[in-house]
């Protein structure tokens, strides 16, 4: 069989598998992919890349800046989320508990919808000399909660060591740039917490 | 029950990787059914080709899994038999027929709920092919390795189900942009899980 001259592309059939087409684009695709083993092993690739995406996120396996409305639905679902809220100037001690799926970090902040957001952070492990860096750029704000709201899998902190995070948002927009923080968190691994310090998510 | 090739029990996906029939083209491998007195490593070659594309159409127009291989059965008995009964009037155009009657079972099983839908289980059945998961190890990793916008952008998608349009105003960026974010994730995912394993790439580094 040959292989496709045009293969369709990935945004494409994303557009189609999303439903953002009309009728029309839609029966396009379908008419084409129906007799093209190219095109559907990349629209079968797409289903599987989605199955695994939500397996991972259930799982408690994926870090991502995301929307309060993903958090609400995801403790709807029976995820157990630790969370902690900073606001600029403070510093809060953190924690990922055994059972815990996510650890939730929410940032207060106030930015105009024409401003973007990158979020930088210094890291402060116990015990080595040398500071690590972290930087995110363009992260998600709900400007309307005025917070953006970083979703760490449980696994990924439970094997941070004994360290501070000490987090700078810097804003960009059309009237200057500005930074704001910082926002510090104090980690402890669970097992050196103090017991009355262990509490559930 | 008569499995679809004649013989009971038989799994033609195994049978068929012996025979040059991956050479053929779609309308071909119909039209040696519809003129052949038993071709049944055809109809498994066949129903191994259509049955993802199928599938991906239950899927998108049923929304779900069970449905979805529901109709993936109800398609290609009925494509088999018609072929058989010389019913179809161009086999070498058997994609077309193989979306018609995949559109017209799909509104009727939505229509009437997919359970009302007469199906006999016991004159034909199809032997579907495994759908093999993405290794979740493997996606983990390719996931962390997008930049935050990008891992955010698909997992409003995937996960969260949004739109680009809906992403957009989650975002407050234009939907032209969650469209080139979404692609750019897409193609880096595609190259990452399709590279060599991580291991391998310290090995020869």
């Amino acid at each position: 069989m040959n292989a496709c001259a045009a293969p369709l592309s990935f945004e494409r059939l994303m557009a189609y598998w999303q439903g953002e087409l009309d009728p029309a684009e839609e029966a396009a695709i379908e008419d084409h992919s129906f007799g093209c083993a190219t095109c559907t092993d990349r629209l079968d690739w797409l289903s599987r890349l989605g199955a695994g995406i939500t397996a991972l996120v259930t799982a408690g396996k994926i870090s991502a800046s995301v929307t309060g409305d993903l958090l609400a639905r995801l403790q709807e679902q029976g995820a157990r989320i630790r969370t902690y809220r900073l606001t600029e100037g403070q510093t809060v001690a953190c924690t990922a508990g055994p059972t815990d799926h996510f650890v939730a970090v929410r940032i207060e902040l106030d930015v105009a919808h024409d401003e973007t957001v990158d979020v930088s952070s210094l890291i402060e492990i116990a015990g080595v000399r040398e500071r690590q860096t972290n930087h995110s750029e363009d992260v998600l704000v709900d400007r309307a909660l005025k917070e953006a709201v970083f979703l760490f899998s449980g696994d990924r902190i439970r094997a941070v060591p004994r360290s501070t995070w000490t987090m700078h948002a810097n804003v960009r927009g059309p009237r200057g740039d500005r930074r704001l923080g910082p926002f510090v968190l104090d980690h402890t691994p669970w097992e050196d917490l103090p017991p009355a310090a262990r509490t559930p998510a | 029950m008569l499995s679809i090739g004649g013989a009971r029990g038989v799994d033609w996906f195994a049978v068929v990787d012996t025979v040059p029939l991956r050479e053929l083209d779609d309308g071909e491998l119909a039209s040696r059914i519809a003129n052949q007195p038993a071709a049944p490593a055809e109809e498994g070659e066949l129903c191994r080709r259509f049955a993802p594309r199928v599938r991906l159409y239950g899927l998108r127009h049923l929304g779900n899994e069970a449905t979805a291989d529901d109709l993936v059965q109800r398609v290609l008995v009925l494509t088999i038999l018609k072929l058989r009964a010389g019913e179809i009037r161009e086999p070498g155009r058997i994609a077309s027929f193989v979306l018609g009657a995949a559109r017209t079972t799909c509104l009727e099983m939505r229509r009437v709920g997919a359970r009302e839908i007469h199906h006999d289980p016991e004159t034909l059945e199809v032997a579907l092919p495994a759908v093999e998961p993405l290794p979740l190890a493997r996606l983990g990793g390719c996931l962390d390795g997008l930049g935050e916008r990008e891992r955010t952008v698909i997992v409003l998608s995937f996960y969260e189900d949004q739109d680009a349009p809906t992403i957009a105003r989650t975002l407050a960026i234009k939907e032209g942009h969650v469209r080139v974010i979404r692609h750019r994730s897409l193609e880096r995912l595609r190259a990452c899980l399709e590279g060599p394993a991580p291991h391998l790439e310290e090995a020869l580094a």
